[in-house]
């Protein structure tokens, strides 16, 4: 069976025959060749699904050997995007937050009518737990200067001490060396709070004469440096004065200093004392009356306490700008 | 005896053709794809002479044909001359285990080009110059792969049941 002359005139009838349904299927759109061709479509058909049941789990196993490296770089792709969603999220819930605490702090200062410069709290400078200042990102070139009110939208949080070209160091009212005065409010009756601890403030009444009673609240009392009428915090609890004189009392602060991020300083207070507006208004809230212009004290009536036994005596100071 | 090895020949080429349809044409191999149709049928020819190679490339040519969509009688013309020119070699084969691999390896080559030369004589847009011929390279590359593989086993066959005609060549 070599190279004969039967072997080629096989060759050249099978290629005639090819050439021959060659050209009848190139020229003719349908008839029997392709009757005859879905005929054998539709039985290979079923042939090939038999075969590829058997083959493929092969066909299978093989590409998910060829995909593995595919699939891992995608699965690192897919993680790396999410990773970046992630984050764009916490982005964008942080500058939602901060646009809330800035427009609270704006709405604030706006009731009020201070003049405000926001900023942030960069660092805590807390120093073995005795210290209790913060550094945050405004300075003397956006108009700070030391003895401002440090304000939030709760209230008061503190005032500056050191003041930076574009940080000041702020004394948060809770540091016992802090005292700001403060008067009660709907009265004129005056006194200084001071730092206790985070979530204590002490009410020093100067004028015993005066009455102050748990549910009390405080405001700043205003001075030339300091601005009047910031919400300090509620009186919780009336405690024995060891001075004698005075009258004391535990506050509770509205600001929660440990979570203190977005603050403003009080660069300008407004012309007239805001009086006690800047306090959110009781549930049933008794006439509150019209704040005074000119904050004098004016312990006009002493009426009768219970609490001190030594006579009633007048404050000591009168414009009482707090020592610091 | 002989009626038996065309039986099992043509067992073999469907086989290789349904295994192509089903298994090695979904694979997603660099390069290209093997043909384990030509490389059967290479490997029948160049065992059993041109007839043989003649006659089943263009039986499998024919099939292939009918289960595609390209013109018919284009893959039975390629693979009955391919088959005819692997045929002619089968008087070397008993010369060297190169013989069978270079004629896979041509007989791959060939049917390729072949195919893409008829395709584009016809107007095929399918059919791309550079693609042909890394198509042609890649399957030429892999039946020097799958050939030392398949020439033993159907050797073997061929032996077994025409024992006479083995003596002979």
């Amino acid at each position: 069976m070599r190279d004969t002359r039967r072997s080629r005139l096989l060759l050249v009838v099978l290629v005639a025959v090819a050439f021959l349904l060659i050209t009848l299927d190139y020229r003719s759109d349908g008839g029997i060749l392709s009757g005859l061709r879905s005929g054998v479509s539709s039985l290979a058909g079923r042939v090939e699904r038999g075969v590829s049941t058997i083959t493929s789990p092969i066909s299978n196993a093989l590409s998910s050997i060829q995909d593995s490296g595919r699939d891992r770089r995608r699965a690192e792709q897919l993680s790396q995007q999410l990773a970046d969603a992630n984050q764009q999220l916490a982005q964008l819930q942080d500058a939602r937050r901060q646009a809330a605490a800035l427009s609270r702090l704006r709405l604030v200062a706006d009731k009020g009518g201070y003049t405000i410069v926001p900023a942030r709290i960069m660092a805590t400078d807390d120093q073995l737990g005795l210290e209790w200042t913060v550094t945050v990102d405004a300075g003397s070139d956006t108009g700070v200067r030391p003895g401002m009110l440090v304000i939030n939208s709760d209230g008061l949080v503190g005032s500056t001490v050191r003041v930076g070209a574009t940080t000041s160091v702020v004394r948060l009212a809770c540091d016992p060396t802090s005292h700001i005065g403060a008067r009660l409010e709907g009265s004129q009756a005056l006194g200084k709070v001071d730092g206790e601890r985070p979530g204590e403030l002490l009410f020093t009444l100067y004028d015993a004469g005066q009455r102050v009673k748990p549910g009390d609240r405080l405001v700043t009392f205003g001075s030339a440096d300091y601005a009047a009428g910031v919400p300090i915090g509620t009186v919780t609890r009336l405690r024995d004065g060891g001075s004698g004189l005075a009258r004391l009392a535990e506050v509770r602060p509205f600001v929660s200093f440990g979570s203190v991020d977005l603050v403003s300083i009080v660069v300008a207070k407004p012309a007239t004392n805001p009086g006690d507006r800047l306090l959110t208004p009781r549930p049933v809230a008794p006439p509150t009356p019209p704040p005074a212009p000119a904050p004098q004290p004016l312990p006009t009536l002493p009426t009768q306490q219970t609490l001190p036994t030594q006579p009633a005596q007048a404050a000591p100071a009168a414009g009482a700008v707090p020592s610091r | 005896m002989r009626a038996f090895a065309v039986v099992i020949s043509g067992m073999l080429l469907v086989l290789a053709l349904l295994l192509q349809l089903t298994l090695v044409g979904q694979l997603d191999l660099p390069l290209g794809r093997p043909d384990l149709v030509v490389i059967t049928l290479a490997c029948v020819a160049v065992l059993q002479g041109p007839m043989w190679g003649a006659s089943f490339g263009f039986g499998i040519g024919l099939l292939a044909d009918l289960l595609s969509d390209h013109t018919l009688g284009r893959l039975a013309l390629v693979l009955c001359l391919v088959g005819y020119a692997a045929g002619m070699l089968s008087r070397d084969v008993d010369r060297s285990v190169l013989v069978p691999l270079a004629t896979a390896a041509a007989a791959c080559g060939a049917a390729v080009g072949m195919f893409a030369l008829c395709g584009a004589l016809m107007g095929d847009p399918r059919v791309a110059p550079d693609d042909v011929a890394g198509r042609a390279v890649s399957m030429a590359l892999y039946s020097l792969v799958l050939t030392p593989l398949l020439f033993p086993v159907i050797a073997a066959l061929f032996r077994r049941l025409d024992p006479a005609r083995a003596e002979r060549r």
